[in-house]
């Protein structure tokens, strides 16, 4: 009878490495800790907005009209005198409530479409499918004009349309992804465990996609930054009182030969902002990939390193 | 008599992959199927769990305990699987999540079919570890598959086959995707168990001389068909059916390279 012991031809000792979360990688991913750091400073900036502006962002000075950055006017002033930093910090309010519902609703949306669209019966699953693929062909600027057409400009309005469109795109990408896992050995394996349809969904599917999942929301993200500038600098989006980026370029633009600094300023925060949620999701593809973390190392470099200097 | 398949066709898009098989496996016996690629082995052992794809067509009869597993919702057929009948697939790589500890993976069934505490989930993942031969199992248990080599991985399979207890457990070609040395190990291990804890076992390959070191009867299936069936020595000793003599030629082919574990 052989022992239920270690078998003599198999590795033995076992040190199980250390498995890090992709939450620490994440930080210690040079863009990735960048793009977040970024991010922090926009929330951060629309956080204090609430309690505190250098200037009140709406009070105009006739004497003030587009003043130069000084140490009085950190960016400046625009055509009626307001303190341009104290208006940018006002228009990251509206980015970050845009981002944050915008995405989540996309969120919402394209779980639901994928998920629907690949597990329930074939009379739903597949006039989703059609869906899907119909609802694609709508850029989010025209399902946008289309609201604002019915519904009147508002933030709201783009919310809906980037939630909307941005949603059926993700579960787009979501439905092979998903399609995949379900058909792995492994979920097969559970399955002959006795785990039941949903315990498959909730502990094998859903965690297999979230690498993707979370990379396209951190796109749209970017994308509902963009669009909610793109509407409300052509009108669609908030409405002229509210001080946000889109609406600041649109006020801006007329005189951009005369004072191109005013439309620089809300230009990079669209632009900073975009780019910084666009270098997240490319770090958390990175590090989110069981095949490029699968030794625990930090980045690529570290990794190659390790190569170099031969095992520990 | 513990499972008696009777009459069994499956038949997927039109085509018939089981064409009317009937065995038998009593209580506690090791029993083996053996045929060439795509004889239909997998399905057959697919159906024993309601793991068939969606557009199979199944038809006969299944009865496991005096219970018809044919037709059963999947539902109740989920109640059947890990605590009744087990099942270990045949790679290793991609048997087990990469997302998941081998410890949680090992423990699916038990934790499905039993109310555990995380503490006692813990401990018989540790336990399972032991029983089938992995190397220290208290640290095993928190690795990813990822971590461990491919026999460990099989290792940690079986142990989730086995988990709950089961009655019967289906191998299905549990050994072919690794090296000799390791088969040797692994099927060691399988017949450890089913001595140990009276499990009947159905192990499937297309290996007659991995088969003759484990089971005591045997069916050949060619083309879905049952061509020939009988115990293990009487076919080995007189095979008659073509592609048993195949099977036969290819098995003494590769014997002289097999360690055997035991004649
Ligand atoms: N999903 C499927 N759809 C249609 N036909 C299938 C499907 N899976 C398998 N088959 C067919 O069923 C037949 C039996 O396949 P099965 O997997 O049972 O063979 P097997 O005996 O296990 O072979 P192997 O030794 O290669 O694993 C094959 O002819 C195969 O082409
Ligand atoms: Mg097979």
């Amino acid at each position: 009878m052989s022992r239920p012991s270690a078998a003599p031809m198999e590795r033995a000792p076992f040190i199980a490495p250390r498995h890090r979360s992709w939450v620490i990688r994440l930080l210690r991913h040079p863009t990735g800790a960048v793009s977040l750091g970024v991010i922090a400073i926009v929330c951060l900036a629309a956080a204090v907005s609430f309690v505190w502006t250098p200037y009140n962002p709406s009070s105009a000075d006739a004497y003030a009209r587009w003043l130069a950055p000084s140490g009085a006017h950190l960016l400046g002033t625009d055509a009626v005198g307001r303190d341009t930093l104290s208006r940018l910090m006002l228009g990251a309010r509206v980015t970050v409530v845009v981002a944050t519902v915008a995405t989540a609703l996309a969120a919402v949306c394209g779980t639901v479409l994928a998920v629907v669209g690949t597990f329930s019966y074939r009379v739903v699953r597949e006039p989703i499918a059609v869906l899907i693929d119909v609802l694609i062909a709508f850029p989010t600027l025209l399902i946008a004009m289309m609201l604002a057409a019915s519904f009147g400009g508002s933030t709201a309005v783009v919310i809906v349309a980037v939630g909307i469109s941005n949603g059926v795109n993700i579960a787009r990408v979501l439905r092979p992804e998903i399609r995949q896992v379900a058909g792995s050995d492994f979920v097969r394996a559970a399955r002959a465990c006795g785990v039941s349809k949903p315990g498959i969904l909730w502990r094998h599917i859903l965690p297999g996609v979230t690498p993707v999942f979370i990379v396209q929301l951190s796109l749209t993200a970017a994308l509902s930054i963009l669009a909610e500038a793109g509407l409300s600098f052509l009108g669609f989006g908030a409405p002229s009182a509210s001080s946000s980026w889109g609406r600041m370029l649109a006020e801006t633009q007329k005189y951009v030969t005369a004072y191109p600094l005013a439309v620089v300023w809300p230009g990079l925060a669209v632009t900073i902002t975009v780019l910084a949620f666009h270098l997240l999701g490319d770090a958390l593809r990175e590090v989110t990939d069981p095949q490029l973390t699968r030794y625990d190392g930090t980045n690529r470099a570290m990794r190659q390193l390790r190569t170099l200097v031969g095992p520990r | 008599m513990s499972l008696v398949v009777s009459g069994l066709s499956i038949s997927i898009g039109g085509t018939l992959v089981v064409d009317d098989i009937s065995f038998s496996v009593p209580d506690g016996q090791r029993f083996g199927i053996i045929g060439e690629s795509g004889s239909g082995k997998s399905m057959t052992a697919l159906a024993l769990l309601g793991l068939l794809p969606e557009e199979a067509l199944v038809t006969g009869s299944i009865l496991y305990q005096d219970r018809e597993l044919v037709g059963l919702r999947d539902r109740d057929f989920a109640a059947v699987r890990g605590d009744q009948i087990g099942i270990v697939f045949q790679e290793p790589q991609t048997a087990l999540s990469p997302l998941r500890r081998l410890g949680a993976q090992m423990t699916a069934a038990l934790r499905i079919h039993y109310t555990l505490s995380r503490a006692q989930a813990q401990e018989a993942a540790i336990d399972l570890a032991t029983r089938v031969g992995l190397p220290n199992p208290e640290s095993i248990v928190r690795a990813y598959p990822h971590q461990v080599s491919g026999g460990q991985r099989q290792r940690a399979a079986i142990a989730a086959a086995i988990a709950a207890g089961p009655d019967l457990l289906v191998a299905d070609e549990p050994t072919t995707a690794l090296d000799v040395t390791v088969q040797a190990e692994i099927l060691d291990l399988f017949r450890r168990l089913s001595e140990e804890g009276g499990t009947s076992l159905i192990f499937i390959t297309h290996d007659l001389a991995v088969l003759r070191q484990i089971a005591d009867r045997m069916i050949v299936l060619d083309g879905g068909r049952v061509v020939e069936q009988g115990s293990v020595t009487s076919v080995l000793r007189n095979p008659q059916h073509p592609s048993t003599r195949a099977l036969v030629a290819a098995a003494h082919a590769t014997a002289w390279k097999r360690p055997e574990a035991r004649p």
